[in-house]
Order: structure tokens, then sequence, then C-alpha cells
């Protein structure tokens, strides 16, 4: 579902004339299969959130080629990341990242706004997801009003509105207590089971790392894979 | 995303700062009130010209008045006429020579004498003559007369000195008159009677469209043309060739100008006053242009406080598949919004304006200048085109104005946004 090969980027730092080159990533070569659920841990600064803003399409990698849903997407412009990441990808960020000044239903429908859905069909569409992630009683909460753990299950709602086969989740639980966040993580397994969601989460949480098929760790830029797929891995910090 | 979607966000975001919004629009108002208005003084001074030298012509008509042979102008012949008659596009044509005389009915005689004219009768009515009473005489003891004609009768006393209480105020019409004609010996100068004809008034002309014209002329048959003229006395023609339609009036004014005609035709003034006006309504469009390319960094300075302000909800839009078209055209509908909200107060306002400044400026002018402007006198008009124009220019600055922060817009970077870094 989600190929990189030989990625590498790196970040133009200082003033223009007198930049440098920091790299960030070096040769990363990862795959994602259909319905898998890979967890990737690091460090702080050690690359994993820009890896996923590179399969998320908002940062073009230095080098590599990027390949998903069997497209190579690698030199995909922004207006065609923009239509790609609408119908094959949602993303779950750390601070949810919902508009203020619209309602819980309202972000959670805007997808299907810009999808051009008629209003009827996403009216329907939004008050079953909704109702089906127990949210549905604060449809017409703005998300000042809501908890963290409710905001988070409306940025879950707005990213799986258009039925993406991919979600990625960059520190989901990061804004959230221990009891939403077991409840969080619950709901993104049965995600994974009841629709058999590819998923790429990013954590540093060994809690959240625990759901992953499979976890990455990622060390100054370079993907270190275990040995055994299964076991987890987690550097001593 | 739907049109009708992009609309509600574009009200939505409108809503979210109503008065910087209401500022935005008062300015693109008063930008676009300005324009209109300035032009509209133009298009008023235009139509005020040309009703007045539409007065008592009509746009159809060309007169013509000799024909050039050599180095000098030549009256018209018989032959003349009939060339002119047959001139393609010459519906009618008014040939009318003046006769004097005295006109009496009963003991009422005329006070100033009378002005007769001679002419061809259905010539004239297909030439536009128009009665406000009465009909079209069918043959030559009949008759047609001025407006005031009744008005310049009165009696006289024994000494032939006009009793001025005692004007004729009868109804005319039906009346037979008896109309002395009188001429000059060509030897001796001296006044000499050439007739005296009994005519039916049958038709009392239009009143005069100038306020202080009086109209009391009489209208004869051509048939008496040899009585009146006697010899070689016919004297030249009034011509006037009416046209079947006001576009062919320049080709056939040309034509006959080719042919060595002298001639005069309202709509080649018309055409000549156009040209001048057009010149001016270019030049007043380009200063009120300007007026609104001021509201327009209105505009500008609003959208770019729009799109800063919403930099973040641009960044989540984009991250969840927001196309950058989709964003550029609902931030080019928010300033296309503003700037059609102003030009429909400003449309609203310049024709209340324009209404007020009609009702005000004559009696102004009439304080300050020793006369009265004209009946029709416009200061200010506005046709639609002119709407349309400054409508047109008003919203297409304000589009121009509101595409430079919307495509900042659509550079806004997901990451920095989300991270609040914009």
């Amino acid at each position: 579902m989600i190929q990189l090969q030989q990625i590498q980027h790196a970040f133009k730092l200082g003033r223009k004339g007198n930049e440098r080159h920091v790299p960030v990533l070096q040769d990363i070569n990862l795959t994602v299969n259909k319905g898998e659920i890979v967890t990737l841990i690091g460090r702080s600064g050690s690359g994993k959130s820009t890896l996923l803003h590179i399969v998320g399409g908002f940062l073009r990698p230095t080098s590599g080629k990027v390949h998903i849903a069997d497209q190579d997407v690698t030199a995909y412009s922004e207006t065609q990341w923009a239509d790609f990441r609408r119908i094959h990808m949602g993303v779950v960020f750390q601070n949810f990242q919902l508009i203020p000044s619209m309602t819980a239903y309202e972000n959670t429908e805007l997808p299907l706004v810009l999808q051009g859905v008629a209003p009827n069909e996403r009216r329907r569409q939004t008050l079953q997801l909704l109702d089906q992630l127990g949210i549905a009683s604060y449809a017409d909460h703005y998300p000042s009003e809501l908890s963290g753990g409710q905001q988070q299950r409306v940025g879950i709602a707005r990213s799986l509105i258009l039925n993406p086969p991919i979600l990625l989740a960059d520190e989901p639980t990061g804004s959230l207590d221990s009891e939403n966040e077991a409840q969080f993580l619950e709901l993104l397994q049965s995600l994974n089971r009841e629709r058999s969601i590819t998923l790429l989460i990013i954590t540093h949480d060994d809690k959240v790392a625990s759901i992953g098929n499979r976890t990455l760790r990622i060390e100054d830029g370079q993907l270190i894979h275990p040995s055994d797929p299964h076991r987890l891995e987690v550097p001593k910090q | 995303m739907k049109f009708n979607d992009k609309l509600k966000f574009v009200k939505q975001n409108m809503n979210k700062n109503k008065s910087r919004i209401f500022m935005t629009v008062l300015a693109t108002a008063m930008g676009c009130s300005f324009l209109i208005m300035i032009a509209s003084v133009a298009f008023g001074l235009q139509q005020s010209l040309i009703n007045d030298l539409l007065q008592d012509r009509s746009i159809t008509e060309i007169q013509v008045h000799a024909l050039k042979k050599g180095e000098s102008y030549e009256n018209l012949q018989q032959s003349d006429l009939d060339a002119l008659k047959n001139v393609e596009h010459v519906k009618a044509m008014s040939v009318q020579r003046i006769a004097q005389g005295e006109t009496s009915i009963g003991d009422y005689v005329s006070m100033n004498g009378t002005r007769a004219v001679v002419s061809n009768f259905e010539q004239e009515m297909k030439a536009g003559l128009e009665l406000s009473e009465g009909r079209a005489p069918a043959n030559d003891q009949e008759t047609v007369v001025g407006y005031h004609f009744a008005k310049n009768l009165a009696k006289r006393d024994a000494n032939n000195e006009i009793l001025e209480n005692e004007i004729y105020n009868g109804n005319v019409l039906g009346a037979t008159i008896t109309f002395k004609a009188k001429g000059f010996d060509p030897e001796t100068n001296a006044e000499v009677s050439l007739g005296e004809f009994s005519l039916t008034i049958v038709g009392i002309l239009e009143k005069p469209d100038r306020e202080w014209t009086e109209n009391s002329t009489i209208y004869l048959s051509d048939r008496y043309n040899e009585i009146l003229f006697p010899g070689d006395s016919l004297p030249p023609p009034s011509v006037k060739l009416i046209v079947d339609h006001a576009e062919n009036v320049t080709d056939v004014s040309s034509e006959l100008r080719s042919n060595n005609y002298s001639v005069y035709s309202v709509a080649d003034s018309i055409k000549e006053m156009d040209l001048v006006f057009l010149v001016m309504k270019i030049g007043l469009l380009f200063v009120g242009t300007i007026a609104v390319l001021i509201a327009s960094i209105g505009i500008y300075n609003t959208m770019t406080m729009a799109v800063t302000e919403r930099a973040q909800d641009i960044g989540i839009m984009k991250a969840i598949g927001a196309n950058p078209r989709t964003i550029r055209s609902i931030f080019l509908l928010e300033s296309f919004g503003i700037g059609l909200l102003g030009v429909l107060i400003g449309t609203i306002v310049s024709y209340a304006l324009s209404a007020l400044i009609n009702a005000a400026v004559p009696p102004i002018l009439s304080s300050v200048l020793d006369g009265n402007p004209p009946d029709d006198f416009m200061f200010s008009s506005i046709p639609i085109t002119l709407t349309l124009v400054s409508a047109g220019i008003s919203l297409g600055v304000a589009v121009l104005s509101g595409m430079r922060p919307a495509a900042r817009a659509t550079r806004i970077d997901v990451l920095r946004a989300l991270r609040r870094d914009i």
C-alpha cells in the first residue's frame, strides 16, 4: 500500500546564500502492506515526523521514490497531492487541528464538502459516523466546547469520512490523558479490523506503539528494522 | 467543491469581521458611485444638448440648401428637386416657399400680417407635419394653420388700428379665412396685391416645442406657386429630405455632399458632438476609475488580513485535501462579493444622487443666471450602459485586488500553518 525507496531528505537552514543542508532522513526503505498497522517510534528530532510528512505529501523528499496505492506520487504537484490525499488517506494530528469556527459536525463534514458531495448525503454520512464514534450528541459543539478525547474523535471522524484506505497518525495521543488514550487506541484497532484500514502511526509512546503489527524505530534519520518484526524495540531514553 | 458551499464559506468568513467588511464595502460603494456620478455629468449634458438640437427637428431630417457649381453655390432648381426626391432612402421631401399676406375671419384680421408656407401637403404630412386637431388638407381650398393662429387675429377700429382687447377667441377649426396675398413689384418696389383666396381651416398644427415660439403660419397648396410668385419671382425653396431610418442619414448626407449639395442634418451635428462627448466620457471614466482603484487598496488590505487570520484554517483545509484552486476561488469569491455589494450600494446611491442633482441644479442655475435653463435640462444622466460599464470596472478591480491575497492563500505551507508558525 505504501512503499518508500531510498528516501533521503535534508532541510535547508540559514539565510539565503549562506544556507546549510541538514540531513534528516537517509536511505529510508519501507513497505507498509494493505490492512497493516505500522508504528514508527523514535526520539524527538529523529526524523519520524518528517517521514510521515513525506508519506502525506506535505514534504517532497530530496531524493528517493514514494509509491502509494500503486501510484508513484514522488513528483506530484500540490494540486495532485490535494486530490490524492482527499481520496486515499486520512490524517490524524497530535493537536487535533480542528477549525475553531466550525462545529464538530461541520469539521467532520468538511472533506465531503471539498469532495462536492450533495448536502443530504453529507448529512446522512456525517451523522452516521459521528454516531459510530459516539460523539453524535456533540455534533453542534465547537471544538473549544469539547474535551481532548472528544476533539480527537472528531479529528478521526473527519479523517475517515471519505473512507480512505490509509490513515496516517502523527502523535495521535500526545494531547490525551491515559483514559482517553486507551479508548482512542481501541478505536484505531477496531477501525483496522472492521474497515481494513492501513495505519501508519508516529509515536514515542510505548502503549501506542504496541498496537502495531510491526514497530519500526527511526534513529538519526535511519530506519532500524527489528530482527523480529513482532518484537517491540523501544530505545532506552 | 460545489458553488453553493463556496458561497456558504464566503458568507461565514465575511460574518467573522463585519465591521471591516462593512468599511471595505463602503469604500467600494463610494468608488463605484463616484465613477458613475462623474461620467453621468457627461451623459446628462450630452442628452440635454441633443434634446435641444432635436426640438422642432427630426433626427431623420436633412436640410438641403444649395448646389455647388464650381466655386459658387446656386439655388436649387426643379431638376435638382426631382433628383433629390429619387435619392435612395428618402421617404419624403418638403419643399417650402414663403409668401406674405394678410388673413381675416369676418371682422378679425391678422395683427402682424400672415406668413404663408406654400408646399405640397402630401409630402409635408409624410415629412412628419403633426396636427393637434383636424386633418390634412384634401384640396387647394383647404388649409392647416399654426397653433397660435387665432391669437394673431384681432378687430380693428375705423382708423384701421388694432383693438388689442378684441382678440379672436373662437375655434378656428372649420372656419373660412380670407388670405390676401401681397408681393412687391420688382421695378417700383411697391407692395402689390397678388390675389385673394378663400380657404377652409381643416387642421391645426401641434404646439411648438419651444415655449417662446409662436406659430401663426398658414399652409397653402403648392398649386398657388404661380399666383403668389409670378414671372421670375419664384424664390429659392427651403428643402428638407426625410430619410426612412436614422442610421441611413449619414449615408444619404454623404451621398448628397458627394453630389455637391450643401446639406445639414441634426444627425451630423449629433455625430460630431458624440465624438467630443465620447472623449469626455472616457476621460471622466478614467478619473472615476482612479477612485475605484483607491477603493481596491481597501479590498486588497481586507483580503490580505483575511488570509493571514485564516492561515491555520487554510492549512487544515489543505491538509485534508482542499485543492489550491478551491482555496483561491473562495478568496476570489469573497473579494467579488465585497465588490458586488459595493457596486449594488454605489449604483443605488448614484441613481438617488442623480435624481437629486437634476432636481436641485435647475433652480440653482435660475437663481445664479438671468434666464432659466431649458425645460429638459439634465445635469446628470445614468444610462444602463454607464451602470454596466461602471459595475464591470468596479467588479473587475475588486477581483483583481483579491487575486494576490488569494494566490498567497494557495501558497500557505501546510506544516507551518499547522504549527501555527504563520
